[in-house]
């Protein structure tokens, strides 16, 4: 589907599931939310699809709408938790700005996991948690049935090789979100809402979950990621560095990693990049072009726009 | 402590028992779920498995005849739905074959078996990615009774785990076969060479840029340039020093042998050799290495005189000094502290 013509079924998508749809943007450091909350969360103008990033993913028509909640957190790295006395400011940011508020935890050690639960005693009932940790699903429902629980993006698993060559490859591993026992899993924890990627080849049928409410990430997805961290090894001394547990300056924070192929561009090849400890993909324009079909067909209430740790940084934020 | 190693054919069993090895694990895949869903999509290995549940049977039989148990993988990170029903009835069929447990890697099937009677003990696979106390009480809770740690797990996160749930057996890896990734979490595939290999050996050529837009400084080129020279050696370790044996067979790679005394005062049930589709050779020699180190530990007090041992069994002192061929570099002759989540140094 060409860009226009997708932003106009994007539109069309937007009219039809107006009163349900959620913008949400999702944000990791605390620094960049708070310089750049009041400019995404005003009112949409012309300009604001750059700045969050949409205009370059083909999906400029999502713009348009108002930013209705802020994911505060990183999906990847325990490391990047913030502290309480930060993660306070964010809260009382965040509600200033009348939007909803999602945290976004990691998988997690028990050393994560306590630093999580100071997060969790700050926040408000009835606010939502997105789990990517068992652990911390276990942990929430034990001590803090007051709060949501969201199943993201690590714990809805499937096949996501931004170099496959064909869709024949990604039939090897279809995502397992519909099986019985995942969704047993989902009914003992009280999780009603999924966040899902759009995997290459993606079909609408990909991002289909009855009987849950889908968010789906743009104009990223993530194939991989691990505790051992190239980038955040590059202040450690050699025999501190890849080693899981090893310390780190938040180097992620700071840098992105460009990762440009080594054979001849196929045409099903995707852009990837590394932030921190994670390969990301960009979505193509067919992948936005499922997105909005998704979104029209009501299976999606939710699209989370990454606002900062990705390909583009805050330097697209401020443009 | 016991040894646990991979086999991938009946008549491996003898072997490797006979060289040390106290239980066994593999993976099956019966030719009806290859010619419906690939070869690949029950455990995740293209290679390596047994080929049918007469194979498996020997198998079982092999090894209650010499008095040790034997596991069968089934641990791909999930299971789309339409292969649901077919994964139940593999399951019943390992069951009826007497194999001892299943190493499952989906907590959802995990949750699925505890709702029945499940055939046989359930292992709590790697691919599962239990990295904290809370997700093993859950999977204890969902009726397994062993957790394999995945490898990047430190020691002293296990040490903390085995604390909180005493009576859950733990098994950690010892010998062979790095991961850059996570592998519960990494959701590429080992692609043939031409299309790349796996993504953390595909040659990408890396680049950095600021994400305030600023240019990079020289200082930092040089940085990242010494960071990455480290980081390609760090592979080379991390991939079995290049696939390359010492002049005695010995395996070169990822050992957490130095660890073992510790692992052990830690009550850790298990160690397991990595690497289900290596050579017999090598997954022979591996076991040897390993009971060589369980025997001196059973011997010797000594934590340090333990990790001597181990680390002067390949002759090779550089490789262990580099700290980067270590699952536990807490253990390593250059050691890497245990941190605290969300404190940047």
């Amino acid at each position: 589907m060409e860009t226009s013509s997708r932003n106009e079924t994007i539109a069309d998508a937007s009219a039809a599931a107006a009163a349900d749809l959620e913008l949400a943007i999702a944000f990791t450091d605390p620094d960049r939310l708070d310089r750049f909350i009041s400019a995404i969360c005003a009112d949409p103008s012309g300009e604001r699809p750059a700045k969050i990033g949409l205009a370059g993913a083909g999906l400029g028509a999502l713009g348009t709408w108002r930013v209705s909640r802020v994911h505060f957190g990183n999906e990847f790295c325990e490391r990047l938790l913030p502290s309480r006395a930060e993660f306070e400011s964010v809260i009382k940011l965040i509600s200033a700005a009348g939007v909803g508020f999602s945290l976004v935890a990691p998988m997690l050690t028990d050393d994560g996991l306590d630093a999580a639960q100071q997060l969790l005693e700050a926040l408000p009932d009835d606010s939502e948690v997105v789990a990517n940790d068992w652990g911390l699903m276990r942990r929430v429902r034990r001590r803090f049935p007051r709060l949501r629980l969201s199943a993201g993006r690590l714990l809805c698993r499937m096949l996501k090789e931004p170099r496959a060559p064909s869709a024949q490859y990604m039939e090897l591993g279809g995502h397992g979100f519909m099986n019985p026992g995942f969704e047993g899993l989902l009914r003992r924890f009280g999780v009603s809402r999924l966040e899902i990627d759009v995997p290459p080849f993606a079909t609408v049928e990909d991002l289909r979950a009855p009987g849950h409410r889908v968010s789906v990430h743009v104009p990223f997805g993530f194939t991989t990621v691990g505790r051992i961290c190239r980038i955040g090894s590059l202040h450690q001394p050699p025999a501190r560095k890849f080693a899981t547990g090893h310390n780190c300056a938040r180097e992620c924070l700071s840098y992105v990693t460009a990762m440009e192929s080594p054979r001849e561009p196929r045409g099903s090849d995707l852009r990837v990049f590394q932030r921190g400890n994670t390969i990301f993909y960009r979505h193509t324009t067919a992948m936005s072009a499922v997105v909005a079909d998704a979104i029209g067909a009501g299976m999606v209430d939710r699209v989370i726009v990454s606002g900062d740790w990705n390909e583009a940084g805050s330097a697209n934020l401020s443009a | 402590m016991k040894l646990v190693a991979p086999i991938s054919a009946p008549d491996d069993v003898a072997v490797l028992a006979g060289a040390g090895a106290d239980e066994f694990y593999c993976g099956v895949v019966p030719r009806e779920w290859e010619s419906r869903f690939g070869r690949s999509t029950l455990n995740r290995r293209m290679g390596g498995n047994l080929g049918s549940f007469e194979e498996l049977e020997r198998a079982v039989q092999t090894s209650h005849h010499l008095g040790k148990r034997i596991s069968v993988a089934v641990n791909a990170q999930t299971y789309s739905n339409d292969r649901w029903d077919d994964l139940l009835t593999l399951l019943t069929r390992i069951g009826d074959t007497g194999a001892d447990a299943v190493i499952v890697g989906d907590l959802g099937l995990l949750a699925a078996l505890s709702k029945g009677r499940p055939p046989v003990r359930i292992h709590l696979s790697s691919v599962a990615s239990c990295h904290n106390s809370e997700t093993a009480a859950l999977a204890a809770e969902l009726g397994a009774e062993r957790v394999i740690l995945p490898r990047q797990v430190t020691l002293a996160e296990m040490e903390r785990i085995g604390r909180q749930l005493p009576g859950l057996e733990l098994e950690a890896f010892i010998l062979n076969d790095g991961c850059v990734f996570e592998e519960g979490s990494c959701h590429t595939l080992h692609l043939p060479p031409a299309l790349g290999g796996p993504i953390c050996l595909d040659r990408f050529a890396y680049g950095y840029r600021r994400d305030d837009g600023k240019p990079i400084s020289a200082a930092e080129r040089e940085r990242f340039a010494a960071n990455d020279q480290a980081y390609e050696k760090w592979l080379w370790y991390t991939f079995s020093c290049g696939f390359t044996v010492t002049a005695a067979g010995l395996p070169h790679g990822p050992c957490g042998l130095c660890a073992i005394a510790r692992l052990e005062r830690a009550g850790l049930a298990a160690v397991k050799i990595a690497g289900r589709d290596g050579p017999l050779e090598r997954r022979l020699r591996s076991v040897e290495m390993v009971r060589w180190v369980l025997d001196r530990a059973a011997k010797e007090p000594g934590e340090e005189a333990v990790a001597a041992f181990a680390q002067g069994l390949r002759k090779n002192p550089q490789l262990c000094a580099s700290g980067y061929m270590c699952y536990y570099r807490e253990v390593a002759p250059s050691g890497v502290s245990h941190y605290s989540a969300a404190k940047p140094e």
